[in-house]
């Protein structure tokens, strides 16, 4: 949070971010989403899980997972600190919420933390922890880099009697029209490094259920989609809802002539709730 | 050894050459530079006496006239006042022969008498008598403004504000020139004094608390230079009149308005215009009325999108003062004063792939007025001073769903009697209460603590949310007593007792003690001096709130510890070293409680100690030149919890050296330069990064120790040219031109890294920035 207050004002005179591969290019072993069927559980359901992963090797990762309740922080790491020892696993997996992960908590405001670690490695994963990670992450002996592993943590809310459903993707289009997953359009290339350099620009767009934006409390949920490229560029690595749809452009911005370009929609709220859907464009 | 006591005032008479010294551009008053003591016989009588003086270019008393010369005790003061040496008057920079009316403490000589003092002569003064005679105290009042009781006290009057370089002629960025000011972090408006937090430090117009120092992003003080009389930086130690705050105290002093005709001036630079009216209503009533708007949204954003930077809005802010002064009988002075500010700002954050959440529009508007009634006068050998404050303040900012908005009516008396009970005691005595009532809304998750870790983005995060409408009642009371036992002691001793209601136990009892020794007085001054005292704080209002922090923790609490030496090196050069020390105890901090609704409970646990020295080498402002060089070394850390290290302080900076200077050249020019250097704030690295799957961003991997590494050290070279024409006998204008970080070095102010923190850059701070700026008076 202190890093985005401080590049939000910063950049404010303009700050320099053109160096770095922005995040919505794939260009390492990724864990987009993590989507729980039940993004808000009661003590003693069982969630089950679902790993988004994408890598621009096509490689096969393993995959690893853990567990913590209630850690006291918000933090990753604190999860981290405080949860059981992996187990190796599948892109996906079911995690009974504890019956009594609500005992601690006061009795006027019920509401726990379910922290669920998981770790995506391209080589073999090794049950030991580093400054950075809680497991690591080998090939041939030698620790695989940025480019074959991650970590991170998925929360599951437990609270009784509430409920938050993951919104839904009703439609994903190109150009205005439904994309079909069947039919990549072609886009061709260019020589930019980014959407305004090239001649050849699209939109696309992700349009989400009527009943995705869910009403709690006082407020409504908040509603963001996420793009990611296995190549070229998207004008926005996430956008908020406008006229009904969230829009951005795409461009093949230094993508090879027959190239086929994956592209991941990933659209979340603003209490644990995701879904995704895929296409892909080709370059002629 | 008896002690003479001068009070000058300069008043607008007819035939007086000095102007208002305050709107006067062309025209400075002659300023005291050397005292001689005055003594009636044993048996005349002790009173102050008015002098008529006329002084000449160079500084000397020409003659001396009094109302009844065959009067003892105004013979005496007569006779003191042809010693007197001043830095003479000057209009457009060059000397000019000045009269005004000084204001001598007559004092009554006692066995065994002294040598009378030589007759008045018509030549320039001889050299003043030796100090181990009859030495005086330097004790200057200018009429408006207290005498002053803190051990240190930075005093900046118009000059200094308004001629120094690198700060575009605004005067609370001059602040950040004196010792014992840390460098704000970029466009974050902070103070930063000897290692406090900047909340610790608090911002005074005119004795009542204002909640700005700087409009939207530091871009500019929210009182316009040419309002100020002076500007007072109390680093520490303050006195008992000051209160709720650990750190150091900066009181503005708005000038007085003009007596003798109309006056009006406008000014317009790159951020802003400004203009400002003032004039006498009849012989004892005075007017003024300023007003501010800023013009930087109007073309900032289409110059910073014809460059390629990814701004889309800039901050509005306008600001408005209005005095109003009467004189009243037996010397009392009635004033109304009238403040105001309002800054918003709806600025379109860049995506940013750190966190979601600070995506889409940032509205923020911060808004404030204060009404103040003063009144002050004498009563026999005493002086009381009464001021009452009204006003409100408003703040609202919001960003998708999380938003915080808090509306405050205030409320400030203020009423202080200053006696003197004998030759060598003074005693003084006051009221400060402070009330008001307040409606309050926050929306937010919780948010770590600078000795916590960064918890990552904060999309998906639920919140917490209060709403409370409530009020508040804090009231104090000081007494202090001056004692003098000899001309070489001035020894102050007060206490200072604070209610912080109505969430805040106890009431917090600040003893203060500073004592003074001349060790000599003539021709070079030496002076030591000590100070020893005990403040207290009320926690932040977040801290104490059932939602967001825990009700009734007690007030925070700090030792300050400091001694010094006071030296002059010649009429104008005088140095000051000034080792400090600083013991805070009783902060706020907070562990985990699964219990609390933030999932945190806050406690008094957390101590820390700030260590140092201030050094400032000044040349006292002359017709020509004025400058300083200021040095601060320090080391400030804090500790959360008494289990947990001690950690360096956020804003610790090791070395803090400004080297400023700004000379007259003659025919209207004047030239200025500042250089600074800054030790590089503390950060935190990363080590990488952790993925946060419901906000759909990364987490840092912190490093532990926190901040246990820096970023680059800052320098920067500042330059000034102002070049003024003089129209008519009245009318002035003059073009200025301000370039900040002539060099454009490339100060580093952060690290950032990209999205999974597997890389990192720096961020940088503003490059060269030239502001030009245009000026008339009449």
């Amino acid at each position: 949070m202190k890093r985005a207050i401080v590049v939000g004002l910063a950049c404010a005179l303009g700050c320099a971010s053109d160096e770095f591969v922005p995040v919505s290019v794939v260009d390492s072993l990724r864990v987009l989403a993590v989507r729980a069927d039940k993004p808000i559980a009661a003590p003693g359901e069982t969630v089950h899980l679902e790993a988004l992963v994408a890598d621009p090797h096509d490689r096969t990762p393993k995959m690893a997972w853990s567990s913590c309740i209630n850690p006291g922080s918000e933090e990753v790491t604190a999860c981290a600190d405080a949860a059981g020892p992996f187990a190796l696993g599948a892109t996906t997996r079911d995690y009974t919420v504890p019956s009594d992960a609500l005992a601690t908590r006061p009795s006027d405001a019920p509401i726990g933390v379910a922290g669920i670690l998981f770790a995506a490695c391209a080589g073999d994963v090794a049950f030991e922890r580093t400054p950075t990670a809680p497991v690591r992450c080998i090939d041939n002996g030698r620790d695989v880099g940025r480019d074959g592993f991650m970590w991170g943590e998925k929360r599951i809310i437990v609270a009784a009697g509430v409920r938050n459903q993951n919104p839904k993707i009703a439609e994903v289009r190109f150009d205005g029209a439904a994309w079909d997953p069947a039919s990549p359009p072609m886009i061709a290339s260019c020589n930019g490094k980014t959407v305004d350099d090239c001649g050849d620009v699209h939109t696309i767009e992700v349009v989400a259920t009527p009943d995705s934006a869910e009403p709690y409390g006082q407020f409504t949920e908040d509603l963001v989609a996420f793009y990611f490229v296995s190549g070229g560029r998207v004008a926005d690595d996430f956008a908020r809802e406008e006229g009904g749809a969230f829009k951005t452009k795409i461009a093949a911005a230094g993508v090879a002539s027959g190239t086929k370009v994956r592209v991941w929609f990933v659209l979340r709220d603003d209490r644990g709730g995701v879904d995704w859907q895929e296409r892909a464009y080709r370059v002629p | 050894m008896r002690v003479a006591r001068s009070i000058l005032v300069v008043a607008a008479l007819a035939r007086l050459l000095v102007g208002r010294p305050a709107l006067a551009q062309a025209i400075a008053p002659p300023r005291v530079v050397t005292e001689s003591p005055a003594e009636a016989p044993s048996g005349a009588g002790e009173r102050d006496v008015d002098v008529v003086v006329t002084i000449d270019k160079s500084g000397a008393v020409v003659d001396a006239q009094v109302a009844n010369p065959a009067d003892a005790v105004e013979r005496a003061a007569r006779d003191a006042a042809t010693r007197y040496r001043f830095a003479p008057a000057t209009k457009d920079g060059a000397p000019i022969v000045a009269k005004v009316t000084l204001r001598i403490h007559v004092t009554t000589a006692s066995p065994p008498a002294p040598a009378p003092p030589p007759p008045p002569a018509p030549a320039p003064a001889p050299p003043p008598p030796p100090a181990t005679a009859t030495a005086p105290v330097q004790d200057i009042t200018v009429a408006g403004t207290r005498p002053q009781h803190s051990i240190t006290v930075r005093s900046l009057d118009r000059r200094d504000l308004e001629s120094m370089p690198g700060t575009g002629g605004d005067a609370l960025r001059v602040v950040e020139s004196l010792p014992g000011v840390a460098r704000a972090p970029a466009f974050s408006g902070l103070i930063i004094v000897r290692g406090s937090a900047p909340q610790d430090t608090q911002i005074f117009m005119d004795g009542t608390s204002v909640p700005l120092a700087f409009h939207f992003g530091g871009l500019a003080a929210i009182v316009p230079t040419e309002l100020l009389a002076r500007l007072d930086v109390y680093p520490g130690n303050f006195d008992v009149a000051f209160g709720r705050g650990l750190g150091g105290i900066i009181d503005l002093g708005l000038r007085s308005p003009a007596r003798d005709r109309l006056h009006a001036s406008a000014r317009v630079d790159l951020l802003d215009g400004r203009a400002l009216v003032e004039s006498p209503i009849d012989d004892k009533t005075r007017v003024l009325v300023a007003a501010r708007r800023s013009w930087f949204d109007a073309w900032f954003p289409s110059v910073a999108r014809a460059s390629g930077l990814g701004v889309t809005a800039a901050p509005v802010y306008y600001d408005y003062q209005a005095v109003i002064e009467r004189d009243l009988p037996r010397g009392a002075v009635l004033r109304a004063t009238l403040v105001g500010s309002d800054d918003r700002l709806a600025f379109t954050l860049p995506p940013d792939a750190s966190d979601p959440a600070f995506n889409g529009t940032l509205f923020n508007k911060t808004t404030f007025w204060r009404s103040q009634l003063r009144a002050e006068g004498p009563i026999g050998d005493a002086r009381w001073t009464a001021t009452g404050s009204f006003g409100h303040d408003t703040l609202s900012l919001s960003l998708g769903n999380f938003r915080a908005t808090d509306d405050v009516w205030r409320a400030n008396a203020r009423a202080e009697i200053d006696a003197k009970i004998s030759r060598a005691l003074r005693l003084r005595g006051g009221l400060d209460v402070e009330a008001g009532w307040y409606d309050f809304d926050l929306i937010f998750p919780p948010v770590p603590t600078p000795d916590e870790p960064d918890i990552g983005p904060i999309f998906g995060r639920p919140p917490l949310h209060q709403t409370r409408s409530s009020h508040y009642f804090d009231p104090a009371a000081y007494v202090s007593a001056e004692i003098k036992p000899t001309w070489r002691w001035r020894v102050l001793a007060g206490v200072r007792a604070d209610l912080f209601s109505p969430d805040v136990p106890g009431i917090a009892v600040q003893p203060r003690a500073s004592v003074r020794y001349t060790l000599v007085d003539r021709p070079r001054k030496t002076l030591f001096k000590a100070a020893l005292g005990l403040f207290a704080q009320q926690p932040q209002p977040f801290e104490n709130d059932p939602v967001f922090g825990t009700p009734n923790i007690a007030y925070e609490q700090a030792v300050h510890t400091s001694v010094g030496i006071e030296q002059e090196l010649s009429r104008n050069v005088e140095l000051s070293l000034e080792p400090f020390h600083k013991h805070l105890f009783d902060l706020v901090s907070r562990r985990i409680d699964p219990n609390a609704p933030s999932g945190f409970r806050y406690t008094n646990e957390g101590s820390g100690f700030v260590y140092g020295a201030e050094l400032l080498l000044k040349y006292k402002p002359d017709a020509r030149f004025l400058g300083w060089i200021a040095y601060t070394i320090s080391r400030s850390e804090r500790r959360a919890l008494p289990e947990q290290d001690n950690r360096i302080f956020e804003y610790d900076q090791t070395h803090v050296l400004a080297a400023l200077g700004s000379l007259r050249l003659g025919r209207g020019w004047e030239i200025g330069a500042r250089f600074r250097y800054v030790t590089g704030n503390p950060y935190t690295p990363i080590r990488g990064g952790a993925f946060d799957a419901d906000a759909g961003a990364y987490a840092a991997v912190e490093q532990r120790p926190l901040y246990s590494a820096r970023v680059p050290a800052f320098y920067s070279l500042d330059v000034r040219v102002e070049k003024r024409w003089r129209l008519s006998e009245h009318a002035n204008v003059s073009v200025y031109l301000d370039v900040l970080n002539a060099t454009n070095r490339r100060n580093v102010e952060g690290i950032t890294g990209n999205f999974d923190y597997s890389r990192t850059t720096v961020v940088a701070g503003l490059p060269i920035l030239p502001v030009v700026g245009v000026r008339g008076e009449l």
